[in-house]
């Protein structure tokens, strides 16, 4: 009996170990993008054994000190270890991208599928506000929204809602709206099921696919955002860790010769960014086949 | 209806959709916590000198009557006193916007040649060591922040090659800037026949404008990728091919198929280029609207960021109008389609966020499948 389920078990591991490699064949998109994403959420979850130095103490003895075996990614002005404070701050900057996205998803989603519904007035006043909201640049109104408020991380987790949200209004809408003149969608009319049964159980499962497309990529450009506020001064302040900022620290390094202090935290933007890209295209990819190309 | 029709509806529409942008953020900011009373006050008051500034600020009227006076204002272009500058805040975004203005055109220049020449290129052979670097471009394209670029950008070519002009702004200081026409130096020195001013600004233009551009062509790259294969695989082409008809010539015909999809992706970027180049103007000291706006909002310059918000979403509005209408003398088929209003721009952000949009059926032009997707 033990004997048959070990050997059951390995069946199943050299299974999936074949679905990973069949998967990363034709969908390696998808495989690179989870993968990087794995090692951020090591990097967030254990980032405190990581850190070599404390990220929010400066050492002032060691300040500027180039890369190398003491200090892998060097210091900055005030001494603070460049390498600690990436790590610190892909805690944060996760965080904010991977929470403003998904309230913006969820309040969006049930404000889309809503007036996809209920149509009418209300659909046309709440897309028309949508597309005026849309044609404002969203940088100029996250560093308002911010300012306003205060630097916290909460404020910036709200910007980026606020600033997302009419991006997932109008994909739900119109998701909705296509599902809603499909075959299985009116049978269910027909047969009787009310408007929550129909939005739950029919349009919802439809309008997901695209959506999860759509918030892969935003997670990225969410983080661009947050960073870019930290960079103008406007998003998370030292000594908290955080890429933008820490960039902003090393602007004027650059002149000088001082390279290493704002080169490393801008290349985990890009692995971060670029890992969420990989994810979206392989999302789109695995749900619509089609699209292989 | 006709195109004459079309057009006179569109243009009708701008006053209407600026109105709704007004009347936005007079709300907002009436609305929002925070009242100008207070920071104009600092951090010690009575209540006496509150009464004082909320009645002198006039925030003491009723709501309606405060949008009347901010709606008559606004019609004599008038958008108050920057406090920081003590100009009035027309005056000031008539100076900085130009200089906001061309670095946007440079950059989307720029990121015309490099997601054209990339996203054609791997458009047309979907393998190979070409089509990777294609692919390698707008994956770093799409998640390198232009502003950390910019700087890697300073350090290479300042810092260690010594052949650019340092971050400090759009004109060498030891050049007297040309007399101002346009407002854009590089335009300004070509008429006043400058020819130093007009190389030095040119340099000057360079960095933050490949920063931006490189950035912004990502996903000018991927739109035309999935346009040049779509035609590719269609039927005409695969026709054109039977016929005989010669690469080059089925090439120019799926470049021109991707004019109207591209004039709209364009739009959509030049709103992205306002939000980017706010951080690489910091970067390069450029003076733009962009220094102005993070200056207006770390001084809570009340006056100042409601023209800044004003200005650039007029400016964007502006620019939907102009390319509705392109796009109506380029494909009369879109005129008796398309919706009226900025819903152009909803779908290209989908083009922007999915990268697979336009597969499916091959379609003759793509405008007509975006648009059986806007209408469905």
């Amino acid at each position: 009996m033990a004997g048959l389920s070990a050997g059951h078990g390995a069946v199943r591991l050299t299974r999936m170990r074949a679905d990973l490699a069949r998967t990363a064949r034709v969908n390696p998109s998808l495989v690179a993008g989870g993968a990087m994403i794995g090692i951020l959420v090591f990097v967030a979850v254990f980032g405190p054994l990581l850190e070599r130095y404390p990220a929010d103490l400066p050492d002032g003895s060691a300040s500027l000190q180039p890369p190398g075996m003491e200090h892998w990614f060097g210091t900055d002005t005030s001494g603070f270890d460049v390498f600690s404070r990436v790590v610190a701050a892909a805690r944060v900057d996760l965080f904010i991208g991977l929470a403003g996205t998904l309230i913006a998803m969820t309040i969006g989603g049930i404000i889309g599928i809503g007036i996809a519904f209920a149509g009418g007035v209300v659909d046309t006043l709440v897309s028309r506000t949508a597309d005026l909201l849309q044609s404002i640049p969203m940088f100029v109104t996250a560093l308002l929204l911010v300012m306003l408020f205060g630097q916290r991380v909460s404020n910036i987790i709200v910007a980026i809602t606020v600033v997302y949200l009419p991006l997932y209004v109008r994909t739900f809408r119109t998701e909705t709206r296509v599902v809603m003149e499909r075959g299985f969608v009116r049978s269910a009319r027909i047969s009787g099921a009310s408007t929550r049964r129909i939005a739950i159980s029919h349009v919802l499962p439809t309008a997901m696919p695209p959506a999860l497309g759509l918030w892969a990529t935003s997670v990225g450009w969410a983080i661009l955002m947050a960073t870019g506020l930290g960079f103008v001064g406007a998003g998370l302040k030292p000594p908290t860790a955080e890429w933008g900022s820490m960039i902003s620290g090393g602007a004027s390094l650059v002149i000088t010769g001082q390279w290493w202090v704002a080169l490393f935290p801008g290349l985990a933007i890009v692995f971060t960014v670029g890992a969420f890209t990989l994810l979206s295209e392989g999302l789109e990819q695995a749900f619509d086949p089609r699209a292989r190309r | 209806m006709s195109r004459g029709r079309f057009a006179i509806r569109r243009m009708a529409t701008f006053p209407v959709q600026i109105l709704g942008v007004v009347t936005l953020i007079f709300f907002v900011v009436h609305v929002l916590p925070g009242s100008p009373v207070f920071k104009q006050l600092g951090l010690f008051y009575t209540p006496e000198q509150v009464d004082a500034a909320t009645e002198q600020l006039g925030l003491d009227r009723p709501l309606l009557e405060q949008y009347g006076d901010f709606l008559s204002d606004l019609v004599r272009a008038d958008l108050g006193t920057s406090f920081v500058t003590s100009k009035p805040v027309t005056e000031d975004l008539l100076d900085v916007f130009p200089a906001t203005l061309e670095l946007a055109i440079a950059s989307l220049l720029i990121a015309l040649v490099l997601g054209g020449i990339f996203g054609i290129v791997s458009g047309m052979k979907a393998r190979g060591p070409v089509a990777g670097s294609a692919t390698a471009y707008r994956l770093v394209a799409g998640a390198v922040p232009e502003f950390w670029l910019g700087l890697i950008l300073v350090y290479v070519f300042v810092t260690e090659l010594g052949i650019a002009p340092g971050p400090t702004g759009q004109l060498a200081s030891d050049l007297p800037p040309p007399p101002r026409v346009t407002g854009m130096i590089v335009v300004d020195s070509a008429i006043a026949g400058d020819w130093p001013a007009f190389r030095s600004a040119l340099a000057h233009l360079a960095l933050p404008a490949l920063a931006l551009g490189f950035s912004i062509g990502g996903p000018i790259a991927r739109l035309l990728r999935i346009l040049v294969a779509d035609s590719r695989h269609s039927d005409y082409a695969q026709y054109g091919r039977m016929a005989g008809l010669r690469r080059r010539t089925l090439v120019g015909y799926g470049v021109r198929s991707a004019i109207v999809p591209l004039t709209t992706l364009l739009a959509v970027l030049t709103v992205i280029v306002m939000s980017q180049s706010v951080a690489v103007e910091i970067v390069f000291a450029w003076g733009g609207l962009g220094q102005y706006t993070v200056a207006a909002v770390q001084s809570s310059d009340y006056a100042a960021i409601q023209g800044v918000v004003l200005a650039t979403t007029t400016f964007v509005l502006f620019v939907y109008l102009v390319t509705d209408l392109i796009q109506a003398t380029l494909d009369p088929r879109l005129v008796d389609a398309r919706p009226s209003g900025p819903g152009g721009a909803g779908r290209v952000r989908r083009v922007l966020a999915r990268p697979s949009q336009g597969a499916g059926p091959p379609p003759q032009s793509a405008a007509v499948v975006s648009r059986a997707q806007e209408s469905r």
